[in-house]
């Protein structure tokens, strides 16, 4: 846990893919979005396919840099899950233990969507938003 | 420019804009550190506290959620679970509250700096394990409800609900409790700290504000001295000039050096002195001028009173004189004939005496008695007559010599013919019991105002006849020697007083008879002798008598 924090606390360069399967219809998307879809607000894809979230279960800048992105800490995107798990209203998105299983879940099931860092992006993705966390963040005092 | 040379306004200014500089930054200083005081207080009460209740509501509301969780776990009744399941929600969504409020307080405290590095990574601890936490709780509900999430891999093998809750749950509940603690101890410690840097602050205000107080009292005593000595000090000495100015002292200088209003005020005064010395000196030199020209009047007038007083007697004597001149020219005809008729009176009568005798023998003249008498009387009467009648005569001689006073003129006279005509206008009356002795000597003829001169030795005479009271002798001695010529006139009478020798010259009318004086006084006598060129010497002896000696120049 130490060490987690001594990652948190250094510079973060990453650059996070948002990639999705190849049939997904959308090309793109924002960040309002990406919040939405990842809390479960939005369910399917406009053309109706249910969208299908991955979460990466390996913690590190990537995981970082997209929650640093999407402006919620992970602790709190898991509160929320657990409150529709609670109340009935939906479920948790499946978790990716490593970056390779990601791509490889993603590019597996349909209406998938997940984050990974840009340099694994391959072929059998589809890149939706390309996250430039080129801001790093000072130690606090 | 030296302070001391400024004008007062400039003076006061600056002497007073130095304590107001000095009240200035007090109150100025005290405010500031009252401003930090306020907001350390203020964030004590504010964000120190609140954090820290917050993180302990935090942790409360943590393991409620895990008490809650437990329950869900014992209980087998399915509508229980169904409300724990609420309830957890609800708990859920408290904790998120509590993380809201500790959030918000820490960034508005983190904008002023006051967040810890400590806080801040405890924090941080906390939220990754409060992240893997609620993994650990989402595994345990997926699993106590047999949700399978696809494509979820899950971490522990085999194990029921419980065990999660129970093992790893129950680990990583220790830990965030543990950190929490933590968390609230960091807060608390920093807010005591900040609490006591406050009250430090607080005690070394007060320090400062005491001492700045003091050296503004110091400042202003010593400015209040200063401009005592720089303005009352003066102004009290010029008051004390001036004062001892109007009471007459100009020696006064005042010496004050510096060119403010005072210094001016101090110039302007020693220069007002000068100028006063300098009229009174002025004025005291015209004073003397004035005395002198005052005394110079006063002997003039004096003068003036006496050349009046002898041009009133001149005129005077001048009018007794043609006075005197016409009653003797008209006495001088019936004296005539009367002297005449006494003349052929005696003469018939000796004719008559001569018949009767051719006539009659003596004896019988003898014996007729009224014959006799009769021819005795007639006899008696007319030499009475002659004599009276040349007194008169004479008198009207020496009347119309006395009477040359307005004509003064030079002749060259027997001073002899004044003296004895002096001494027939004295009268036998003023001279009785008194024998007058001559002892004339030769003396030449002397050119001189024998009206004015037959003036002095009447006076001399009257008073020498009046000096002797019943019996004496006036001693009359002329001669001359070493070219003057000496009239004495000596007498034995009372004498004179030593010290009225001294004023018997001066102007003085004696007015003891009813007889009106012929001459005025001694100082006429002294003034004629003098215009003579010559002098009067007195010499007296109380008891003794005295002698006037006249003496004139022979030209």
């Amino acid at each position: 846990m130490a060490i987690c924090l001594l990652i948190v606390r250094e510079t973060r360069t990453a650059e996070v893919a948002i990639i999705a399967h190849p049939l997904v219809q959308e090309d793109s998307l924002d960040k309002k979005l990406l919040y939405n879809v990842y809390r479960g607000e939005v369910r399917s894809w406009d053309d109706g396919t249910k969208i299908k979230v991955w979460e990466l279960g390996e913690r590190g800048e990537t995981r970082e840099s997209f929650y640093d992105y999407i402006g919620i800490r992970p602790s709190r995107m898991k509160s929320l899950w657990m409150k529709q798990l609670l109340t009935g209203e939906g479920e948790p998105p499946a978790e990716a233990e490593t970056q390779e299983e990601m791509i490889k879940n993603v590019m597996a099931t349909p209406g998938s969507i997940g984050y990974v860092d840009k340099k694994l992006v391959g072929n059998g993705v589809k890149l939706l938003l390309l996250i430039d966390n080129k801001e790093s963040k000072k130690p606090d005092k | 420019m030296r302070f001391r040379d400024l004008n007062l306004k400039s003076k006061q200014l600056i002497a007073f804009g130095l304590v107001l500089i000095v009240v200035l930054a007090a109150g100025g200083f005290i405010i500031h550190r009252m401003t930090i005081l306020k907001e350390s207080f203020d964030e004590v009460a504010t964000n120190w506290l609140p954090r820290s209740v917050a993180i302990a509501e935090l942790s409360r509301g943590i393991s409620n959620y895990r008490t809650l969780a437990l329950q869900h776990i014992l209980t087998p009744n399915p509508f229980e679970k169904k409300s724990l399941e609420k309830l957890i929600n609800l708990q859920i969504e408290q904790i998120q509250d509590y993380l809201d409020s500790y959030e918000s307080l820490r960034d508005r405290a983190k904008e002023r700096g006051l967040i810890s590095t400590a806080e801040d990574s405890l924090y941080e601890m906390f939220d990754s394990d409060w992240d893997a936490y609620q993994s650990v709780f989402q595994e345990w509900f997926l699993l106590s409800q047999q949700i399978e999430i696809e494509g979820s891999k899950r971490q522990i093998p085999g194990e029921g609900a419980d065990q999660l809750i129970a093992g790893e749950g129950a680990i990583l509940h220790d830990n965030i409790r543990w950190i929490l603690e933590g968390l609230v101890e960091n807060i608390n410690s920093d807010a005591m700290s900040a609490a006591t840097k406050a009250e430090e602050l607080h005690r070394t205000t007060r320090q400062v504000l005491a001492v700045l107080l003091a050296i503004s009292f110091a400042l202003s005593g010593i400015i209040a001295l200063t401009m005592t000595r720089l303005i009352a000090n003066p102004l009290k000495k010029l008051a004390d000039a001036t004062e001892s100015v109007s009471q007459g002292n100009l020696e006064l200088q005042l010496d004050v050096s510096g060119k403010d209003e005072i210094g001016s005020l101090a110039q302007s005064f020693d220069r007002m002195a000068k100028s006063l010395r300098e009229a009174r000196a002025k004025m005291e030199q015209q004073a003397e001028r004035l005395r002198q020209q005052n005394s110079e009047l006063e002997s003039t007038l004096k003068q003036l009173h006496e050349t009046q007083e002898e041009l009133l007697l001149k005129g005077k004597m001048a009018s007794l004189g043609k006075l005197v001149a016409s009653v003797a020219h008209e006495i001088n005809s019936p004296i005539g004939t009367v002297l005449g008729a006494a003349d052929v009176s005696e003469r018939a009568l000796q004719k008559l005496k001569d018949s009767l005798h051719s006539k009659l023998s003596e004896k019988e003249i003898q014996s007729d008695e009224q014959l006799a008498r009769s021819l005795k009387a007639l006899n008696e009467n007319a030499a009475l007559t002659i004599t009276a009648s040349q007194r008169i005569a004479a008198i009207v001689k020496s009347l119309k010599s006395f009477s040359r006073l307005d004509e003064a003129e030079f002749q060259t006279v027997n001073i002899h013919e004044g003296i004895e005509s002096a001494l027939v206008l004295l009268g036998s009356k003023k001279l009785a019991g008194i024998s007058v002795v001559r002892q004339f000597g030769k003396l030449p003829a002397l050119g001189c105002y024998p009206g004015l001169l037959n003036q002095v030795f009447m006076n001399i005479l009257s008073n020498a006849a009046e000096a002797i009271s019943e019996i004496g002798t006036i001693t009359l001695k002329t001669y001359h020697q070493n070219g003057e010529l000496i009239v004495e006139i000596s007498d034995t009478g009372v004498g004179i007083a030593k010290d009225r020798l001294k004023t018997l010259f001066d102007f003085g009318f004696s007015s003891d008879s009813s007889r009106v004086k012929m001459g005025t006084g001694l100082l006429t006598a002294y003034n004629i002798v003098q215009k003579h060129g010559g002098r009067i010497e007195v010499e007296s002896e109380v008891g003794q008598g005295s002698s006037f000696s006249v003496i004139l120049p022979l030209r």
